[in-house]
């Protein structure tokens, strides 16, 4: 719920509101972060840094938009900031998932399974262009509607639309390609019911 | 049907992913954290110069003349002259806020007037000057008292002038003060030097050249005075004009000791001044590019390129050293920078200086 008194004593410099809006949003941002991220190990410093930079913002915050929108829009660009700069630095290779040496013990397998999908899938996002990512993580993760979505990349909602469509064409068609996802293909080939009654949880 | 199923699979990975619990944090801790870097923000923001967009690669740019007009006759007509600000102490003013025809008067405190990459100027106690251009070229009229001008250097260009009386004074970016005393005009060059002649021949070369650490006592008319050589200084009386590049390389040669001033060398600046910081600020360039350059690895023919902004706190003894990237290199080559920026000195000060700049990387 956004607070335009809260958000009008933090433009004024109040380090208080500052804190308060700190507490009342990071659930949320933390929240969209994951989900554009997946699991990072930089999820507290990109969290700590979008309300680095909405204390260096605010005061060009207009009261246009929502604060949350505009809270968005902040969080998104200083994830899309991150991706870019990490793109840039030397990284540590992943291995493939059946190499990785994990402890899965205290796991079911089911939950590893997810473990790894969730991994392929973020995969097949980062082939997206940035734009279409956004926007296929606020709708399909994050639930927005594209008019919603429109005001936090600054798009049309056509524009919006179009992402969409071609995050999701995309997507789908380099879903085969992915083994961790692969193995849902035979699964869901074997359940013939699980096309009937997409919410019904193969076994 | 195969295209389907793959939705069907999208569709199921994306609720799984929906469900995904975000990670436990240690909000207190988080919150500690950036209370304690938003404060440091707050106080960046408040003592650094408020010039912080600087992209390196345009820092040649400013292309600013600065044109300081010195007569004791009633003012040449000034458009609109808006009341004069009373200074009650010691303050920067932002110059690129004040009306054309404002006109500044330092009563018992010297006022500082700031123009954004391009010049800082110092009314005395006792002095009035008038605003008479501000874009394209600064212009200022000295109605009375004297006046301390620090300009960046503008490599390049013939980049400033000083007019006084009747007098043209060409000055390439440097640190000078114009004094109008009697019928005199007293000029000295600190740092940099500067050209006087008649102020209508704009075209013609100077009558005089001072440079760093000479002194001038001229008359009105900018056609006769003399000139205090320095010890260091050569032909500075009656030199031919030069171009403002060869007098750059000049003053590379002649730059007397960073705290050294026309009038009062014992006495220590507020700030180092802008000369010093710029200077020190491609100092600064050079580090981060060279560090970001060994620290970064090569792309398949890709260029990296990366933007930060860079806060460097100098010290007034000073020393410098990097108070943050943001957002943030890798630690290697921060690491490195840091190392870099450590063995860089300014010019001492009393009170130092933040100061923020964007950088932007490649590799």
């Amino acid at each position: 719920m956004d607070n335009p008194d809260l958000v009008e004593r933090c433009r004024a410099g109040d380090a208080e509101a500052f804190r308060e809006i700190f507490k009342q949003y990071r659930a949320e941002v933390a929240r969209l972060v994951h989900r554009m991220l997946g699991r990072s190990p930089d999820l507290e410093d990109i969290v700590q840094e979008v309300f680095l930079q909405v204390h260096r913002s605010i005061r060009d915050f207009q009261g246009k938009s929502r604060f949350s929108t505009w809270l968005y829009r902040v969080t998104v660009n200083v994830v899309l900031m991150h991706r870019r700069a990490a793109k840039s630095r030397p990284v540590f290779s992943v291995a493939p998932d059946g190499l990785v040496p994990t402890d899965n013990r205290a796991l079911p397998d089911d939950q590893v399974t997810r473990l790894r999908r969730g991994r392929a899938f973020y995969r097949l996002l980062d082939r997206l262009s940035d734009k279409k990512r956004t926007v296929f993580v606020l709708h399909e993760l994050e639930g927005m509607a594209p008019s919603e979505i429109a005001k936090v990349v600054g798009a049309p909602v056509l524009t919006v639309r179009t992402r969409l469509f071609y995050a999701r064409r995309e997507l789908l068609a380099m879903i085969r390609e992915e083994p961790a996802l692969a193995s849902l293909v035979s699964e869901l080939s074997e359940v013939g019911g699980a096309e009937a009654n997409p919410e019904k949880e193969p076994a | 049907m195969a295209r389907e199923r793959e939705e069907e699979i999208l569709r199921r990975v994306v609720r799984e992913v929906r469900s995904d619990a975000v990670p436990e944090l240690d909000w207190d801790e988080m919150e500690a954290r950036l209370m304690r870097r938003a404060q440091r923000a707050d106080v960046v923001r408040k003592s650094s110069f408020d010039w912080r967009p600087f992209a390196l690669v345009g820092l040649a740019a400013a292309g600013a003349a600065l044109l300081v007009a010195v007569t004791r006759k009633p003012a040449p007509p000034i458009p609109a002259p808006a009341p004069a600000p009373q200074a009650k102490k010691s303050s920067d003013t932002n110059g690129d806020t004040l009306e054309v025809g404002s006109s500044i008067v330092a009563t018992d405190q010297p006022v500082r007037v700031r123009h954004r990459d391009r010049a800082v100027w110092t009314l005395s106690p006792g002095s009035k000057a008038t605003l008479l251009q501000r874009v394209g070229r600064l212009i200022l009229r000295l109605e009375s008292g004297s006046i301390h001008s620090e300009v960046i250097p503008n490599l390049g260009h013939d980049a400033f002038v000083v007019e006084v009386g009747e007098a043209r004074i060409s000055v390439q970016g440097t640190v000078f003060k114009v004094e109008l005393r009697g019928d005199r005009i007293r000029v000295g060059v600190s740092r940099g030097a500067v050209g006087i002649g008649p102020r209508t021949a704009v075209a013609a070369p100077p009558v005089f050249v001072l440079e760093a650490g000479s002194q001038g006592d001229f008359a009105l008319d900018g056609r006769t005075g003399h000139v205090n050589k320095a010890e260091r200084a050569s032909g500075a009386v009656h030199a031919p004009a030069r171009t403002p590049a060869q007098a750059a390389r000049e003053r590379a040669a002649t730059e007397p000791a960073p705290s050294a001033s026309a009038t009062s060398p014992e006495e220590l600046p507020t700030e180092p001044s802008i000369a010093d910081i710029e200077s020190g600020v491609m100092d600064v360039v050079e580090v981060a590019g060279s560090c970001f350059t060994r620290h970064t690895a090569p792309g398949d023919g890709v260029e990296v390129t990366v933007r930060t902004a860079v806060t460097l706190e100098i010290r007034p003894e000073g020393s410098a050293e990097i108070v943050e990237f943001s957002p943030p290199l890798s630690p290697a080559v921060e690491a490195c920078a840091e190392a870099g920026v450590r063995q860089l000195s300014f010019a001492r000060s009393l009170e130092g200086a933040k100061v923020t700049r964007l950088l932007e990387l490649k590799r």
